[in-house]
């Protein structure tokens, strides 16, 4: 049978293109914050390349019952090499002692966690985002902040969306009772039955389930300043803040299904939790600097029905909860306040708050300091 | 923080848990298939035996998520992700068209749980068949997830 000798020579061709992979990746000149990486890649590598083998060998068995499910296996593999070639060898591939800045914020922040302490890490070339799977959550982060202290504290929301992964059941539930709330409150049920009727429903299922995504983001929000304290506020804050009309509003149509509440709602929640944190002046500061750009744009809040204060301390109190089943790291005061960075093993909180008070009292004199930081905390 | 969908963690979970499910069904479904002309494999129980685990978690879940959908008036399971969601509703649809388009209900896949639990017991050709139907819809919910992971569209 023809598609029995296509499926042979898609197997084959997939397994070349592994032992390829192979051969770079035991290859690869990478700094040695990769290495545990370079083990995890290799180990799925060769996971796929059993996989082909046995694909093969299932192909040699004659009885044509066993294609459809050759050719499922194939349709496997084939999406699991494009993972590997499109997204996991660009951790390795394009490798430079400039990554040691993020790899070291990476392995600090899985290593203060029991659930991540053996996750490898591993970042490439983006907008910050993350592809948050169980044992081997993937980095994105942007070239240029790469290179600097300022913005890292941004891993630590990213580094929310794995541990939501490893607590998924406990927090997934909880999501479950906010979005009956915001059903409750935002969406009454319609008492017809026609058209409309059916185009609100519609509606109400669209604004439900996008808030499944949006509190993972308040979550991870909250995850980064228990992590980081001002220098996460303020890192979010600078970096999410794209001086314009979209940070305070969006069009309904763009909110529907959209991966992230409107920037500003954010920032104002994330505010008012560092303030009950005791980061009054930090917290002071951001919203003084959004209200400012707000009315030079002549733009106010408009959240389109996706939000209202009815919903707000039932939405404050579901990340609270997310918060105590997750655990995240705390930032203490020390850290807060940028103190005793320079112990062995360098306290990595205090030296990215340290970098904000630096950059913030004398933005000038900032990349000297930060240059001579690099240069001797990481061998830059 | 980005809007990229190529990177949304929320494609890129479902996808990776659709093609996990799909080889465990692929795994479960071989193995029934060899059993049944007389071919024992040499390997590796222990595959199968991780593959069932697998299906019938994922077949718990699923079913919830149908009912708690089917209970909703606007087909919202709350608590689910969008994706598993959509999947679900899938489900849902195939039901009410009532055509045999996909033989599913949630109780149906409750049955199929069953059959998995059973084991030796279960009759082989029913399971393989049930589970080459959910592979079906899987591949097709996959494939929608792989377009937008991989700039396909």
């Amino acid at each position: 049978m023809r598609i029995r000798e296509t499926l042979r020579r898609k197997n084959q061709d997939l397994k070349q293109d592994l032992e390829n992979v192979k051969h770079i990746v035991s290859i690869a000149r990478i700094v040695e914050e990769l290495e545990p990486y370079r083990v995890a890649l290799l180990t799925r590598t060769l996971d796929l390349i059993d996989a082909s083998r046995q694909n093969l060998a299932w192909l040699d068995i004659e009885d044509d019952i066993l294609l459809p499910d050759v050719l499922s296996e194939t349709f496997i593999l084939l999406q699991r090499v494009r993972l590997i070639k499109l997204r996991y060898l660009r951790g390795l591939y394009r490798t430079t002692n400039w990554d040691r800045v993020c790899l070291q914020t990476i392995a600090w922040v899985h290593r203060r966690h029991e659930q991540t302490v053996t996750y490898p890490a591993v970042f490439a070339d983006d907008d910050v985002s993350t592809i948050p799977s169980k044992g081997l959550p993937f980095y994105f982060f942007p070239c240029l902040e790469q290179r600097g202290l300022r913005f890292q504290p941004l891993f630590f929301h990213e580094f929310g969306h794995v541990l939501y992964k490893c607590h998924e059941q406990e927090l997934d539930s909880l999501v479950g009772d906010f979005q009956q709330i915001v059903e409750a409150e935002l969406l009454p049920a319609s008492q017809r039955n026609d058209q409309y009727a059916q185009e609100q429903a519609r509606l109400r299922q669209s604004i439900v389930e996008t808030w499944y995504k949006w509190v993972q983001e308040f979550f991870c929000d909250a995850v980064g300043l228990s992590i980081g304290g001002p220098c996460f506020l303020n890192a979010f804050s600078d970096y999410i803040g794209k001086l314009q009309t979209t940070d305070y509003f969006r069009q309904a149509s763009d909110l529907h299904g959209s991966s992230h509440p409107v920037s500003c709602l954010r920032l104002k929640l994330l505010a008012e939790r560092a303030e009950r944190a005791g980061l009054g002046r930090d917290a002071e500061n951001v919203v003084r600097n959004w209200n400012d750009v707000a009315k030079l744009l002549g733009v106010s809040e408009d959240y389109q029905g996706f939000y209202t204060d009815l919903i707000k301390t039932s939405l404050v109190q579901t990340v609270d909860d997310m918060l105590v089943e997750a655990s995240p790291y705390q930032c203490s005061e020390d850290d807060a306040a940028g103190l005793g960075w320079e112990g062995r093993p360098m306290n990595l909180i205090a030296l990215l708050n340290e970098a904000w008070v630096k950059f913030t009292e004398d933005p000038n004199g900032f990349q000297s300091w930060e240059a001579k930081v690099l240069e001797e905390t990481y061998g830059l | 923080m980005e809007e990229d969908r190529k990177n949304d963690w929320l494609i890129s979970q479902s996808l990776e848990r659709s093609l996990s499910i799909i080889s465990a069904i692929n795994r479960v479904s071989i193995f029934l298939k060899l059993r049944s002309v007389g071919i024992r494999e040499s390997v590796i129980s222990e595959q199968v035996d991780a593959a069932r685990k697998l299906l019938i978690q994922f077949l718990i879940a699923l079913s919830a998520v149908v009912e708690r959908a089917a209970e909703s008036e606007d087909k919202i399971a709350f608590g689910a992700d969008p994706r598993l969601s959509t999947l679900a509703r899938k489900f849902l649809e195939l039901s009410a068209q009532g055509g045999g388009v996909v033989p599913f209900s949630a109780e149906e896949l409750k049955e199929m749980k069953v059959l998995l639990e059973k084991g030796e017991t279960a009759d082989d050709n029913v399971l393989a068949k049930e589970l080459g139907h959910l592979r079906s819809v899987l591949e097709l919910h996959s494939q929608a997830d792989a377009a937008i992971v991989f700039n396909e569209v």
